[in-house]
This record gives structure tokens, sequence and C-alpha cells, in this order.
């Protein structure tokens, strides 16, 4: 006995050596304690048909950089094509990766692949928000609506249709508001292009229409709920076009004011002020980041100036300390670089990310 | 002194002709000039790389596409597959800097700057022709890479028949038929192909490495030429009508989980119509038309293209051409000659993606003149110096005008069986139609590409070796690329400056039964804006080498064996050149049997490839994979007619 014991042990110990030495075996990442807020998951779109979209893990405490994160714990996986947006819920990530048509899930302390939802036909998930540890809901762009689905088992639930082209949603108690953008000129003419879609999750029917304006694409709620902010773009075709931001009462849907202007996307609110980029078409980019203060009767945006020579392609700020965090595309065909900027637009670190940064979550 | 060399350009322009009716013998065979009859030196002005027809049969290549990739200077992106899309990039400028001409007319279509050669079958192709370097001044618009020259076959059997099969559901035939009576000839040649284009590659998705099969990849080609000459003691007359159609599946990348692309289909019909008169002898004085008419149209649909809208897209393209080209006699002394030219073209286009609101519809009228003059004269006894230069002017009734110019030099020493030349050159492209029009893409701003070019390169001849070396420079401002209004909008702009610069070797030996020909391009082509972060980078989708070697063996009369090996260097996808955007390295090995067996008053005929024998697995375009291991056997009969 004494002897199989023995030999159980020289096997034991000979398949541990040999893991060890084994070229696919990847060494778990040590979860590393940090303060809230100082890592970014940062959500590289890729560029089109080349099925490079990205993970970048930036530490803000101490510089690392993890380019392609998602690669390296997950043995050379490729995250897809096309990634647009995360989400967080507790210690999983939910990102959205649009042509390929997943929901990939991972730890963000291990980078792991913990689960994927494969969507079929013409559905590819667009931006996504966590409502609870049971509900998220994800618009589905060419699927013309929303999926709902749980994040806990990440499993799909079922399917909305709320009009063309969806792209933005947020979540407010029971009702979904979802842009129908239309995809610009490309279906304006249909029915419910350029509006909003108020859906109740309870019965999964969409109770009303909210008009925003051609080419809807994103939307944001005030810090409080109270407020829905959408950002509709300009008409490629119809020069003259502007751009603008609407403001609508949450509860009761009306439509409270609207500032036309051309302004840039990636919406924000953040403590108290609604913030959008101020896009130049001269030079197909945006040079500052508009804040208005939605507080005021009257609102005049002030600029954040941006770093000169980038091609901003979104921000999202650090509430930890007030930064911000700003994505460079670069040329959107190479890769990309985080920029984190003060308040008021000073440059304080650069990282290099992956290609077309657009979304991030910091934790 | 003077009448010596001049009568050495007449033998060299003579010996140039006399080469080119022996066809099969002499190869390189355009506009040489010959300072010693027995040593056969022959130097181009520019650059210059042929297939003749004899050539064309040995390839394991069906389209002209897959025949010219090997050549100098030369990368074919390849999509894959036979329906797949391929355009030819010379010296590291993009595919819209090649000008495609055919039988004397340009074939770039306004509304891309492009032209599909998998849509031109080697079948009905005599002569194939590279010049490379930006030659604008001669060739118009668009050569700033260079030139690639077809002329189309005429048919010399009576009648010929050829079938086949392959891989991937691969069927093939091909016929011809020719006749003449009294001072007319008539002939038709058809080739019709089909593939499934189901070929099976290797694809990591999700983790997993699988093995699956390409799908929508199915295509089926036909063309046709039909030709009619009639000679006259001092006109000849020929028409030329090339027709083809195509219904393909057009898939797109192949993506984690998603094909793209995967229900798209394109159509194109082409019907293209060339009349020539040529009036006066080749030893006269002579004038030559050239008139021709063009019908394309194209249709696209993808019923799961929804960002389109419900039924997803459906666009028709339809263009018509017209174009004529004078070249008026040459004007000859002892050491100088002058060649005027001139032409005239009209572009339209309608589609349904062409400036909304304004009748989607965009029309161009060229008028370009050029002029060509050539010097010689002999240094002493033992040194020919020939200079040739060309000066061109156009006028776009959309674009503005452009004026172009070329000055090429040869020297040429009697005692060694080498020549130099030296070269310069200047081109431009006006931006064509989606890029002024196209919705969401185009821009009525932006303005014609312009390109210089230094080359220097010498020859060597022998009587079974022939080697040519050529190191080039080339600059491209104003470069018309998409940059992004958003993360999934891009417009043009004339944002790019490129450089590129390099070297070609051609080396060429045979004897009786063996012939060994190999080709490789070395080519550094840079992003040039010292402003731009790319600076110094290669450019996407530009290989720094690329090679080939081809063995061909004669057994017996009737029996040729050829194997080629072809090498495709790293290329980038990314501007920055980031490592995980290198696509690696491919070389493939190609093998042909060519059978002509005699039984009076018959040929048969026996063609048998065998491609990519090592199995090859990549992708000239990143998630575009190319076929792997796969095989083509066709048979036929030629019918002479007792000749």
């Amino acid at each position: 006995m004494r002897l199989h014991h023995l030999r159980l042990l020289v096997v034991a110990a000979m398949l541990l050596v040999l893991s060890a030495c084994g070229s696919n075996t990847t060494t778990e990442p040590t979860p590393e304690p940090t303060p809230a807020d100082s890592v970014a998951l940062v959500v590289n779109q890729g560029t089109f048909g080349q099925d490079n979209a990205s993970l970048t893990r930036i530490n803000f405490r101490t510089g690392a950089v993890d380019l392609d994160w998602f690669g390296a714990a997950n043995n050379g996986q490729k995250l897809g094509a096309i990634a647009n947006d995360v989400a967080l819920k507790g210690d999983t990530a939910f990102i959205t990766v649009t042509t390929s048509k997943t929901i990939e899930a991972i730890n963000i302390r291990t980078g792991k692949s913990v689960g994927r939802i494969q969507f079929t036909g013409q559905s590819e998930p667009w931006r996504i928000t966590i409502v609870s540890p049971t509900l998220g809901v994800v618009t589905t762009t060419n699927g013309d609506g929303i999926a709902i689905f749980d994040p806990t088992t990440i499993q799909l639930v079922t399917t909305i249709t709320t009009g063309p082209a969806t792209e933005g949603v947020v979540v407010r108690g029971n009702y979904a508001f979802v842009a129908n953008s239309g995809f610009g000129d490309l279906r304006q003419g249909e029915p419910h292009a350029g509006t909003i879609a108020v859906v109740n999750l309870t019965t999964r029917q969409v109770e009303r229409y909210l008009n925003a304006g051609p080419n809807v694409r994103e939307l944001v709620l005030s810090d409080d709920g109270k407020r829905l902010y959408a950002f509709y773009q300009h008409i490629y075709s119809q020069p003259d076009s502007l751009q603008g931001i609407v403001e609508y009462d949450a509860e009761t849907y009306q439509e409270l004011r609207r500032w036309r202007l051309r302004c840039g996307g990636s919406l924000q609110f953040y403590r108290g002020s609604l913030y959008a980029f101020d896009y130049d078409p001269a030079i197909y980019s945006a040079k500052n980041i508009l804040r208005f203060d939605v507080s005021q009767q009257t609102v005049n945006p002030t600029s954040i100036p941006l770093p000169t020579g980038t091609t901003p392609s979104g921000f999202v700020f650090n509430r930890r300390d007030g930064s911000i965090v700003l994505f460079d595309a670069r040329d959107y065909q190479s890769n990309g670089r985080v920029i984190v900027l003060s308040s008021s637009g000073q440059v304080l670190r650069e990282y290099e990310c992956g290609v077309a940064p657009v979304r991030a979550v910091l934790y | 002194m003077r009448t010596w060399s001049g009568q050495v350009l007449a033998l060299a322009i003579a010996t140039a002709h006399l080469f080119a009716q022996r066809g099969d013998s002499v190869r390189y065979v355009f506009r040489p000039v010959v300072v010693e009859d027995s040593l056969r030196r022959v130097v181009y002005a520019v650059p210059r790389a042929e297939l003749n027809r004899n050539e064309l049969v040995q390839l394991p290549a069906t389209t002209v596409g897959d025949a010219v990739q090997a050549m100098p200077g030369v990368f074919v992106r390849n999509y894959g597959g036979l329906g797949g899309l391929k355009t030819v990039s010379l010296r590291g400028a993009s595919a819209t800097h090649t000008v495609v001409v055919l039988d004397g007319i340009r074939l770039n279509v306004a509304a891309n700057g492009l032209v599909d050669l998998g849509q031109i079958p080697t079948s009905l192709v005599e002569h194939v022709a590279i010049e490379r370097g930006s030659r604008s001044a001669a060739w118009g618009a668009g050569a700033i890479g260079g030139v690639l020259e077809l002329s189309l076959h005429r048919a010399t059997n009576e009648a010929a028949i050829v079938g086949g099969i392959g891989a991937f559901g691969e069927r093939s035939l091909r016929f011809e038929l020719a006749h003449g009576f009294g001072r007319h000839s008539i002939s038709v040649a058809g080739d019709l192909q089909y593939s499934r284009g189901n070929y099976p590659f290797t694809f990591s998705e999700f983790g997993t490495v699988r093995r699956v099969e390409r799908t929508n990849g199915d295509a089926l080609l036909g063309s046709a030429v039909l030709q009619w000459s009639w000679q006259l003691p001092s006109v000849a007359t020929s028409l030329v009508v090339f027709g083809r159609t195509s219904e393909r599946g057009a898939p797109g990348a192949v993506l984690q989980g998603a094909i793209e692309n995967a229900a798209a289909r394109l159509d194109d019909r082409e019907l293209l119509a060339i009349g020539r008169v040529e009036t006066g002898t080749e030893s006269q004085r002579r004038w030559t038309f050239r008139f021709a008419l063009r019908r394309f149209d194209q249709h696209y649909r993808d019923s799961l293209a929804r960002f389109r809208g419900p039924s997803g897209a459906d666009d028709r393209f339809s263009a018509f051409d017209v174009a004529s080209v004078i070249e008026a006699p040459r004007l000859r002394s002892s050491e100088w000659w002058i060649a005027p030219k001139a032409e005239a073209y009209l572009n339209t286009l309608r589609g349904n993606l062409y400036r909304i609101g304004a009748g989607s519809y965009a029309e161009r009228l060229q008028l370009g003149a050029a002029i060509e003059a050539g010097w010689s004269h002999l240094l002493d006894s033992a040194q020919l110096v020939a200079v040739e230069s060309a000066l061109r002017g156009d006028r776009y009734s959309d674009v503005g005008s452009a004026v172009t110019g070329s000055l090429q030099l040869r020297w040429l020493p009697r005692t060694f069986p080498v020549g130099g030349r030296a070269s310069i050159g200047t081109s431009y492209r006006p931006p064509s139609f989606n890029e002024l029009y196209y919705q969401n893409f185009g821009s009525t701003d932006v303005r014609p590409e312009r390109s210089f070019d230094v080359n220097l390169g010498a020859s060597l001849v022998g009587s079974t070796l022939r080697c040519d070396l050529d190191a080039f420079a080339l600059w491209i401002r104003d470069q018309i690329i998409a940059v992004p209004r958003s993360a999934i909008t891009w417009s043009v702009q004339n944002a790019g400056r490129v450089f590129s610069r390099g070297a070609e070797l051609l080396l060429d030996w045979r004897d009786d039964r063996w012939r060994m020909v190999a080709s490789g391009t070395y080519q550094r082509v840079t992003y040039d804006d010292r402003s731009s972060f790319t600076y110094g980078r290669q450019v996407i989708y530009t290989p720094e080498l690329v090679g080939m070697a081809r063995l061909e063996h004669r057994l017996w009369d009737a029996v040729v064996v050829t194997g080629q090996v072809t090498y495709l260097g790293t290329r980038y996808t990314q501007t920055d050149n980031a490592p995980s955007s290198a696509l690696d390295p491919a070389v493939t090995f190609d093998l042909s049997l060519r059978v002509g067996l005699p039984m009076e008053p018959l040929v048969l005929v026996l063609e048998a490839d065998a491609l990519n024998l090592f199995d090859a697995q990549y992708a000239i375009v990143r998630n575009f994979p190319m076929p792997g291991r796969s095989w083509r056997l066709r048979v036929g009969a030629r019918w002479n007619g007792g000749a």
C-alpha cells in the first residue's frame, strides 16, 4: 500500500512537472489588490474585416499595459470582429462584439472568458447595459431591436423589435429607451427611423416613440435618472443638416430642450453636466469636449481642449479623480492611444492600446 | 556617322518587327534598339516584362490575374477563388495606379479606377506586357505604377476545342474558330469557366482550429472575342468585339462568428468593341485610328445587408464609355523621330448610390494630346546613345487639367552584351467617380494624385540568357485615401504621401530542352508624411519581397513539364506595422503538364495542373482565404486544316 501511494505521488509529481513544462499552459494571473477605478478595461473596436477587436488592460497605478489582454488570458483566442461596448456586473465584464454577433463575458480579475452569448440571424449586439443581476439589455442593430439576457446565467432571454438599426440604449426603472438610428441615409425612410422607442420590460412591448432627429445614436440618463438625453447625427447626404442633442423628461417623455450644433458623439453625463465631442467637419475629427451645464436655464457649452494630433474616438470620466480618459484612434488602422487628461484638458499620461479604442470601464 | 546611326535605328525597328512576327522564338520584342545584330542586345527604354502566347499556355493560370502574379514589380491583390477580385499593383503603388490597356484602349473603370483581371481569361489573350514606372506621358491618366498591356488572342487554328474538370466542381470549356477568305479573315474564340469555389481552409474560431469550406464562392465566367480584319494594300481595318459575363458570389472576410457577405451576389456584363484603321504600310508613314465603345453593367445584391434596409442591398451600376485615339505618322530623320497622338474619352456612369438627389449620374469627358520624340546618336564607333521623351496634356471636364512628361536615356556599347537605361517620369490620376460622388464616401474636393519616378536599369542579353535588373524610386503625392469621419464612416481626401523604392530582377535562361525563369522584387514602400506617426512604415498590403522561380523541361517535342515556386513576403494590415498585424510569408508550389500530340490532321491536347501542391494555408488579403491544394485537367484537340 505504501508503495502504491509512493507511485501515485511520483506520478502526480511528474504530471505537475509536465504540466508546468507545457508550452500552452498559462499561469493563472494573481488578482492584484487595486484601489477602485485604478484599472481601465479598454474596448478596442478593431478594423472592419480584420477580426482584430481586442481588450487592453491598463493599470493606472503601476502603468502596466496588457495590449491584448483577452488573447493573453485565453491562449491566444481572438475577441472577434468589431467590439463596441462593455458593461460590468460584479467581477464580470460583458463585451459586445458586433460583427461576430457575440457578447463575451470575462472575469475582470483574470481576463478569462467565463461565457458567451452567441446571436444568430441579423442580430448584432451593439450597446449594452446591465440593469440587475438577472437583467441585461443590448441593442441588436440590424436585428432592429433589443435583446434581453440574464447576466448571471449568461443566457439570452428574448428579443424585442423596436425600429430600424438600434444603437444606444438606457434603462430607467421598468423602461428601456432605445435609439432607432436608421443608419443615417441608409434607412432614414423607414418607419420609426430617428425615434426613441420606449419599451416596457415587463410586457416587452414598445409603448411609445419619441421623435429625436435623423440618425439618433446615443442615449444617456442624468445621474438622478430624471432626464434623458439623446444625440442625433448629421445626415451625410445633406451637407446642411445639423446634428444635436435633445433633452427629455424621462418620466413624462416630454421633450424639454433641443440644442442643434455640430457636436460629435460619446455622450456622457457626469456630476450634473452633459459632455459630448465638439466635432469639426473640416478635419473629420473633434477638437474639444463640450460641457453643457444642464442645470442652467440657458445652456452655453464650454470647451475642454483636446490634444492636437489626436483622432478622438471616445472618452470616459474616471470617477475616482475626475480625470478624462480619452481614446485616440489615430488613423483607425493602427494601434491607438489612451490619453489621461485633467478636467481642464491637460495631458497627464499616455498609454498604448489596440486598434480603434471606443469604450472602457474602470474598476 | 549620322547615317550609320540612322541605319542602326532603322535596323532596330525592322528587327523588332521581325522578332514580333516570329512570336515564340524571341520573348522581348517591343520597341528595342539593337546595336549589333549578332549579339542581339535589346534594351528597353523603360523596365518591361512580357508573356507571349506560348508562355501563357504553359502557365498554370486561367486568368490574367493569376498569370502576371510572378512578374517583376507586380503584386496581385487576390481575394481568392475563381470569382475573387484580382487587381495588379506595380512598384508598391495601389491597383488604381496601374493602367490596363486592351488593344490600345484603356480599360480602367471610371467608377473606381480598377480592372478585375480575374475576369479576363488567359485563353483569350495573345500577349501580356508590363511597363513599370510613371508612364502617364505615354499612356495617360493613372499610370503611376505602370501599365499592363493586353492583346487579345487572334485565333490561328482553324478550329480548337478544349474542355476540363478540376477541384471544387471546376468545369471549363474553350474554343476557337478562324477562317480567311481573300483579304478578309475572321475568328471567334470563347472561354467558359465555372467553379463551386467551396475550397476548404483552416480557421481559428473561438479558440478552436477547424477546417471549413469557403461559402458563396461559386463563379460562372463566360467570355468571347470576335475579330474581323480586312487587309488592303494601303489600308488595314480590323474590328474586335470582346464580350464577357459573370455571375458569382461575392463572399467577404471570414470572421469569428460571421462570414461577411455570405449571400452577396455580383453579376457583370461587359461589351467592348474596338475598331482600328491603319493607313499606309509598315515601311511608310501611316495613320492609325482607334475607336471603341464599351458598355459595362454591374448588379450587386445582398439580401442580408440589413444596414441597407429590410430587403438588403440591390445596387446597379451602368457605365457607357466612348474612346477614340488617333496616332499620326511618325516624322523621321536619320537621328530623330516624332510621333504625335491625340485621344478623347467619354465616361458615363449611372448608379443608385451616386450623387443622391442629383440624378445618380456622373460623366467625364477627357481630351488628351501627346507627343513622343526620340533621338539617337553614335558617340563613337563603340557606343550608341538614344534619348526618348514624351509630353502630354489632358483636359478633364470635371477635375481640371494635367501635364505630364517623361525622359528616357539608353546607352548601348557594341563590345559587351550589356545595355543601360535611365528614365524619369511624372504621372497623375484623377479621382474616380466613387471618390468624387459615392454616397457617404466621396468628396468633390479631392484633387488628382501626382507622382514622380526615377529608374536606373541594365540588361544583359546573350544567346541563352537574358537578365534585367532595375532600381527605382517613386514618389506619390496627394494620394487619395479614405480617412475616418467616425468609427463607421470613412471619406476620401488628399492625405497620403508614399515613397516607394526598390529593385527588380528578371532572369531567363534556356537551351533546347530546359528553361529557367526567375524574378524577384524588393520594394520598400513607406508612408512619407513626416508629420504622421506612420512616417517610414511600410504601406499596408505591400510585401517587401516577392519572388518566383519556374523551371520548364521539354520531354520530347510534345510534352512540357513546368514547376513553379512563388514566394510572397510579409504584409502588414496596420499602418503602424504592429507585429500582430503581419501576414505571414506564403510559399506555393505548382506543377503543370502540357502535351500536344500530333495525330494528323489533329493535335490532341492534354493539360494538367497541380496547384499549391503542399497545401499552404494562406491569405493575400487578411481573412480572405486562398485555396489549398487543387488540381485541374483539360483535354481537347486542335485542327489546323492541314496547315
